[in-house]
């Protein structure tokens, strides 16, 4: 297969879930990952189309993912509401109510904390990996996911949650 | 080794939710079509060279220096930076990749701060404004990081306020109207609230966050008309103030009671902010005296709050003031003269970061530390 374009469309038909999924975790909401998704898939395929001997890695693609959710974040003006209605602006909606408690707890975590919980939680990232990913020394993951863990917990357990259920 | 509960459910979340998903068919379409049309890109992604362009670059380089009689250092790359095998160059890609071009940071020449405030342990905010837009940034750790922009002219100022996780920006729009952002979860998500189109009349703004309340007034530089916005846990409220003294420079509302500190001086309100009576009108509030005599009962220490706001910084058991150029510190042995600002400085805003660490606004709009509690005061950014 020499065909760039077919090359491209593999490549990024191999990363287009993936890319979702990782856009999802760090948005936390659909539309907005679509968008961020988007971008990403475009600058995957407009590399491999341009440059055949280019070869997306994992790493690479989460670095591309994480920009264009960073960027998305940054362009979006926020949403908006009438100043008669503020008392009913609440903690971000999720259509997840069996799980409001940890989407609640994410919802309140910094964009930094959530994204190496992300790295390390669901996509089992090693230390390693993760530092590579985001640019940072190792030690500097190490400390960055043990302050997200810790704030995730502190406000997990604030919320009520965080008692062991047994069955 | 298993992790703890809360780490185990955050793991289980995630692939409950997300394993199963799956990327719409029309994002890969419209993803491979874009970029068919797009060319190759000129700087790679966010503004990455592709490393074939890269290593062109520096061989190009380093043949001229030759030529030229001026090659002393190696023709060889080091390892890992420009080498040519596809490993290589994806290291390279990658890593600059995930370089971005450097933001104008609170305190660097292209911004002008305004305002620093926190809310929380460790959690320092600024605003500032440059390249026409208004910038709040957050200091957690060791980094500046930019939480929210709003474009609009530098004039007049905008205003940022928090309590705890909760906090709000007001800050004025080109149309010369305001807006208002408010976040709930320490500025990760902001909401904009629609304001009234009568604030266009208006060209100062004060903020008062309290616990389960918030008063925002709207005022003019010279005495008359204004607005106060006050919510109270159902929603805003508007309340037109028939004789505001001129600009508000800070106000505390609890229920009907209220003070104001205007540039005129100290003004008090018993009907939730409709008319102002003036308690201290001979105070010039650029020469502040303690008023702390003065009390409402339970609001005597609102109205310190009021008197001193920009040039006091509280958390735990620490207190900093600055009176008439010279800092004074509250520990466990009371008040404590640490000595003079540099009189360059003119401070403008002033917050505490810890016992040791601190942050001055100057009146140009620059950003000063000390890192010694207060006895030596350097420039950031110059």
């Amino acid at each position: 297969m020499t065909d760039p374009h077919e090359v491209a469309e593999a490549w990024v038909n191999r990363y287009a879930d993936r890319v979702f999924r990782l856009a999802y975790a760090l948005v936390g909401e659909r539309t907005r990952a679509e968008d961020a998704a988007q971008d990403s898939l475009y600058h995957i395929a407009r590399w491999c189309l341009y440059h055949p001997e280019f070869q997306p890695t994992d790493q690479w693609v989460h670095q591309v993912t994480r920009n264009a959710v960073r960027d998305m974040q940054r362009r979006l003006p926020p949403p908006s509401v009438p100043l008669e209605a503020y008392h009913a602006v609440d903690r971000p909606q999720e259509d997840w109510p069996e799980r409001l408690d940890v989407a609640q707890a994410l919802g309140r975590l910094p964009a930094s904390d959530r994204e190496v919980l992300v790295l390390f939680y669901y996509l089992d990232l090693t230390t390693r990996d993760m530092a590579r990913t985001l640019n940072i020394s190792e030690t500097a993951v190490r400390i960055r996911l043990s302050r997200a863990r810790r704030k995730f917990r502190v406000v997990f357990e604030r919320n009520g949650q965080g008692k062991e259920q047994e069955p | 080794m298993k992790p703890d509960k809360p780490e185990r459910l955050l793991k289980q979340y995630w692939h409950e939710r997300l394993d199963s998903l799956k990327a719409p068919p029309d994002l890969v379409e419209k993803a491979i079509t874009a970029a068919r049309r797009s060319g190759p890109p000129p700087h790679g992604v966010r503004g990455l060279r592709h490393p074939a362009v890269r290593v062109s670059v520096v061989m190009a380089g380093i043949m001229a220096l030759a030529g030229s009689g001026l090659f002393l250092m190696r023709s060889k790359a080091p390892p890992g930076q420009f080498g040519g095998s596809h490993a290589l160059a994806q290291r390279a890609a990658a890593g600059a990749v995930a370089s971005r071009p450097a933001l104008a940071q609170p305190g660097s020449p292209l911004t002008f701060v305004t305002q620093l405030t926190r809310s929380g342990p460790g959690m320092l905010w600024a605003i500032d404004h440059a390249e026409g837009q208004w910038q709040v940034w957050v200091r957690q750790g060791p980094n500046w990081q930019m939480r929210d922009q709003v474009p609009g002219p530098a004039r007049p100022k905008a205003a940022l306020a928090f309590w705890h996780q909760e906090g709000w920006l007001v800050a004025p729009t080109s149309s010369g109207g305001w807006t208002v952002r408010t976040t709930l979860d320490n500025g990760v998500r902001w909401t904009r609230l629609r304001l009234p189109s009568s604030l266009r009349a208006f060209s100062t703004v004060a903020i008062a966050p309290q616990p389960r309340s918030l008063s925002i007034a709207f005022s003019r530089p010279s005495p008359g008309q204004g607005l106060l916005l006050r919510q109270d846990g159902t929603g805003f409220n508007q309340v037109a103030a028939t004789n505001l003294p001129g600009e508000v420079l800070a106000l505390n509302l609890v229920g009907a009671d209220g003070v104001l500190l205007a540039k005129p001086g100290l003004y008090r309100t018993r009907d939730g902010g409709r008319v102002w009576s003036p308690l201290m009108a001979t105070v010039n509030a650029a020469r502040a005296v303690p008023v702390s005599k003065v009390r409402f009962g339970p609001t005597a220490q609102t109205l310190l709050t009021a008197r001193l706001k920009g040039l006091t910084s509280s958390w735990g058991n620490q207190s900093w003031v600055v009176m008439r150029g010279v800092l004074w510190v509250r520990g466990q042995t009371g008040w404590q003269r640490r000595g003079p600002i540099p009189k360059a400085i003119r401070p403008r805003s002033l917050a505490i970061l810890n016992a040791k660490t601190a942050y001055l606004v100057s009146s140009l709009g620059k950003l000063w530390i000390t890192r010694d509690g207060g006895r030596q005061w350097s420039p950031m950014h110059n």
